[in-house]
């Protein structure tokens, strides 16, 4: 943050916060839209959004907190954008996009992979993100918290459910 | 307890099928040096876009530029002239009459009574006589008095027995009649 405070070392700091937090937020979209090439315009429009505010940045959170934030609506509204394209709801999208995910030449995951995307594309948006975390990220429930500005008692009561409806999802394909 | 080990547990319980699965592959994946590319991906977008380079607008400085923001003072004003205006408008004036109510409390009924008929003429008749008429109709008994016995009159006594009883009258009672 020092680096990017100074006249001459912006770019070079920013640079730099991108190389840090890349990858994490990469995956974290790529959970919530699937396709890389939509993770790809999500990724570059959440580091956009960041060029712009990281200036005005408080600190009253953490800079990760910060960034998962603007990164997950972010996603959330390049779904919504692509609902209102096609005169749908984001969940039919997801099933849309679930479906096609086997055709992304950026997946080669097997039977039981594509079975198991299927099934967390079923969930709720919100259950959907607050799943991926927990599951994929690890992300403890104190910091989910902060991102998502939701209680730890409802994210675990989320989690739990989206766990349960998985599992039946996946027996079901 | 690590992350790793806390998520463990808690599937554990919830699913164990789904904590047997490999959750570091999901099958996903990124071209070859996606992420090395990635920052000039991003600086090329922010050239296109002719944004500006962002400037620094919250100052270091903590709680005295807070302190000092003038803003914050025209508030703090404004909100102490209200409250100067309020005590003002509202404060007790010297010689103010007294609410009628305070007033009376600090009065005999004696003084009451010869303020009203010293004044009498500046009150509202009718108003007057219905304070007097629930005043006193408060000491009245509240049953309804006895009917007076009834008498009969010469007409409702048949003629026989009116000469009946003539005769038996002497002269002085007869004349206490007329």
């Amino acid at each position: 943050m020092e680096l990017l405070r100074s006249e001459q070392g912006f770019e070079r700091g920013f640079r730099h916060l991108m190389s840090q937090y890349r990858e994490r937020l990469y995956w974290h979209i790529r959970r919530i839209v699937l396709v890389h090439e939509d993770a790809d315009d999500v990724l570059q429009n959440t580091f956009i959004k960041v060029y712009r505010g990281v200036l005005q940045f408080e600190g009253k959170s953490k800079l990760y907190t910060w960034l998962y934030r603007i990164a997950t609506n972010e996603a959330i509204s390049h779904l919504q954008s692509k609902a209102r394209h096609a005169s749908d709801s984001i969940d039919d999208t997801m099933a849309v996009m679930s479906n096609r995910l086997q055709a992304d030449e950026w997946f080669d995951g097997d039977e039981i992979e594509v079975k198991l995307q299927k099934a967390i594309a079923e969930l709720p948006e919100k259950q959907r993100i607050v799943f991926n975390l927990r599951y994929y990220d690890e992300m403890p429930y104190e910091q989910m918290s902060a991102v998502l500005a939701t209680s730890t008692g409802a994210l675990k009561a989320s989690f739990h459910h989206a766990v349960k409806k998985v599992e039946a999802a996946f027996r079901e394909l | 307890m690590k992350k790793h080990d806390a998520l463990d547990k808690e599937l554990e319980s919830l699913s164990p099928w789904l904590q047997e699965q490999s959750r570091k592959k999901d099958g996903m994946q990124v071209p070859p040096g996606y992420f090395e590319n990635l920052e000039d991906a991003v600086f090329n977008k922010i050239d296109a876009q002719n944004l500006r380079r962002p400037v620094l607008t919250a100052q270091k400085g903590g709680l005295l530029r807070k302190v000092l923001r003038p803003r914050m003072w025209a508030a703090a004003a404004a909100i102490s002239a209200i409250a100067v205006a309020c005590w003002w408008m509202l404060r007790p004036q010297p010689g103010a009459t007294l609410p009628v109510d305070t007033y009376a409390e600090t009065l005999t009924d004696e003084e009451i009574e010869a303020y009203v008929l010293e004044n009498i003429s500046e009150f509202d008749p009718d108003q007057l006589a219905s304070i007097t008429e629930v005043a006193s109709l408060e000491h009245l008994p509240t049953t309804s008095p006895a009917p007076a016995p009834q008498t009969k009159t010469t007409e409702d006594i048949p003629a026989e027995e009116l000469e009946n009883l003539l005769q038996h009258m002497s002269e002085e009672e007869l004349e206490s009649l007329l």
